[in-house]
């Protein structure tokens, strides 16, 4: 399997050496000066494709420069696309390239929806997350900056991940409610209500402290089954690559066995109206009513 | 020490129950119970009188106080009445239906002097009581935010009809955290937004619940009430609580102390509080205010705030916005706030 990685230099590296690791796969690095892609990145990646039959491409640059390096794959025959996070591009963006790959029979996957044991958790327990119960995600970070600023980057990247994984495994959300507190220059702590058309009521809660367990602790309850996973995130660098290395194997395994279904725009727009509401509600105070026309 | 017994309705007062009978200085002198095979049983089980009508009880002058576990809707009349024949009072949670009628139950007791304590037994776990004391010591720091969970499963029989017990697990489990909460934090919810439903069940009642709940020291705190113990889960329930401070975090159970027993008989684990039970030490400084103190409500007041809370959850998650305690405060003194649910 051959898989063309596109990134700045330190993310397209890191990736290159975990695919290195993982037998029946070749990585071809284009390390791209212009995230956007200058010209002379553009000659590089299509020698690069005219010279292998590439399988798959990992785009690692950042979210909003995304779709222009999606679009030189499927133009090349490219069948996979995997992107870092669908929430850095506008609907417009994220609607075209799922229309795109779609169009061309093309799998396009998120980075932050691949990591296991989330995928897993619905995997296993599909419709039954659809029904009326309690459902709490709590993730507690311990953060070892006094950047604020990095800290904000971080509690966003993470909100983005777990709104994306809760929306994705639990369905629409009618109505959000959230707060935020702590000293925002080392210490944060959000917590948003989350009421699901399924009638669920889901609570999500995002706690940043010096000193903290490092965990994601997932708890649903329904009339017939109770669900639990707690997840020790990596703590370490050498911890993060391992994990990384595992979630990409088993993604690997899955696009030569069962190829993952394409995420629907439909549920795309559901993660970013959530995000966009949860923000809303953080800023009035208020609690935010969604609906799917959004 | 002479203790008569109101009502039965409640489970807990069997624990009551147990544990006064083998205080050397309490004698449980009378059992009422509109029930009238159930309270035969209990005066069966307590070896005194079974007397069916409780206004006959207060006119006992042996009697000093009454501990009364009716259905909620019956609390404020049956306190009245007891404040009214002088008998110190330890009334079951939740105080009342209403703000209207909590009002009337503490009025009467200050206006008759007459000790009124909520059954808040939660305040006397081992774990509970450190905790208070490691967030006044300010081991964790100023803290930010708290989320709370008292769990269960489903208790069936009058709790889940609303014109008796108020609502379902909405105002059955806030109660005791929200006490816990005031009690640690040393401050007062002003805001309360909730979500509530149904977890497929056929129960008239909310079986499950979400309230965020905002302090006036700038506190959040989170409070998850709902019956969401399924009947395979071997725990009866939980009651924890994590603080997140500007210094650190602080997580507890306070269920979670004491011998656990599995038993092949019974599909539910038994947990065998180590030394005495909460309820005992609740039980003992009751009748230690009985012998000391005359007038006053202290603990009805904590009963009333707590009340507050849950009737403005119910309002909030009926009318999908928050609602300021203030402002049920207010509607109650206008007549409004009728607390059925």
């Amino acid at each position: 399997m051959n898989v063309i990685v596109v990134g700045r230099s330190q993310s397209a590296e890191l990736r290159a050496n975990i695919y290195g690791l993982i037998n029946g796969v070749r990585a071809h690095v284009l390390v791209v000066s212009d995230q956007n892609g200058s010209m002379s990145d553009f000659a590089r990646f299509d020698h690069a494709v005219a010279r292998k039959n590439m399988d798959m491409i990992d785009v690692a640059v950042a979210g909003n420069h995304c779709h222009t390096w999606v679009d030189k794959a499927l133009q090349a025959g490219i069948r996979t696309v995997l992107c870092t996070n669908p929430f850095g591009l506008g609907e417009r963006r994220l609607e075209q390239i799922v229309h795109d790959c779609d169009n061309r029979r093309a799998h396009v996957l998120f980075r932050n929806m691949i990591a296991l044991p989330y995928r897993d958790y619905r995997d296993r327990f599909g419709a039954q997350l659809l029904t009326p119960g309690t459902l709490r995600l709590w993730r507690r970070c311990a953060i070892d900056t006094d950047d604020g600023s990095l800290l904000d980057a971080r509690e966003r990247h993470l909100l983005h991940h777990d709104v994306g994984f809760l929306t994705w495994a639990m369905g629409a959300v009618e109505r959000v409610y959230a707060h935020r507190t702590g000293t925002h220059d080392f210490q944060t702590h959000l917590t948003v209500s989350l009421r699901f058309a399924s009638g669920m009521i889901g609570h999500l809660l995002l706690s940043f402290c010096r000193v903290s367990l490092n965990t994601v602790e997932v708890e649903v309850s329904t009339a017939t089954r109770t669900m639990t996973v707690s997840v020790t995130e990596p703590d370490t660098e050498q911890e993060s690559q391992e994990r990384l290395i595992i979630d990409y194997r088993i993604l690997i395994d899955h696009l030569r066995t069962f190829p993952p279904t394409n995420f629907g725009i439909a549920e795309l727009r559901r993660q970013l109206s959530t995000l966009d509401a949860i923000d809303q509600s953080l800023e009035t105070r208020l609690p935010v009513s969604l609906n799917e026309e959004r | 020490m002479r203790v008569g017994f109101i009502s039965f309705a409640h489970f807990h007062a069997w624990t009551y129950g147990d544990l006064l009978a083998r205080m050397c200085d309490v004698t449980i002198a009378a059992i009422s119970d509109a029930d009238v095979p159930r309270g035969r049983k209990a005066a069966d089980r307590y070896r005194c009188p079974f007397i069916p009508d409780y206004h006959a009880m207060l006119q006992d002058d042996t009697i000093d106080c009454v501990i009364i576990c009716a259905e909620t809707v019956r609390h404020a009349e049956i306190v009245v009445s007891a404040a009214q024949a002088g008998k110190a009072i330890l009334c079951e949670k939740p105080m009342a239906l209403n703000l209207d009628d909590a009002h009337r139950m503490i009025a009467a007791c200050q206006e008759t002097r007459v000790y009124f304590q909520l059954a808040l037994p939660n305040r006397y776990l081992g774990p509970i009581r450190d905790v208070k004391d490691a967030v006044d010591r300010g081991n964790i720091g100023r803290v930010h935010a708290v989320h709370s969970t008292n769990r269960g499963k489903n208790p069936g029989g009058w709790f889940l009809d609303p014109h008796q017990s108020g609502g379902g697990a909405l105002i059955d489990h806030t109660i005791h955290a929200v006490d816990i909460l005031r009690w640690v934090l040393n401050a007062e919810i002003t805001e309360v937004y909730a979500e509530m439903g149904h977890m497929g069940t056929s129960a008239s009642v909310e079986d499950i619940a979400l309230l965020t709940m905002m302090f006036d020291n700038g506190v959040i705190a989170s409070h998850d009430p709902s019956c969401s113990y399924i009947p395979s889960r071997l725990e009866w329930g939980d009651l924890t609580f994590e603080f997140v401070g500007d210094r650190g975090g602080l997580r507890v159970d306070g269920f979670s102390q004491g011998v656990v027993v599995y038993d092949n008989r019974h599909p539910q684990i038994t947990r065998v509080p180590v030394g005495l039970p909460k309820e005992y030490f609740m039980l003992r400084e009751f009748l230690d205010h009985c012998l000391s103190v005359h007038g006053g409500s202290a603990y009805g007041i904590d009963g009333l705030r707590a009340l507050e809370v849950t009737l403005a959850a119910y309002q909030s998650a009926a009318l999908h916005r928050p609602i300021f305690i203030r402002d049920v405060r207010i509607s109650a003194k206008e007549g409004d706030a009728d607390g059925t649910h």
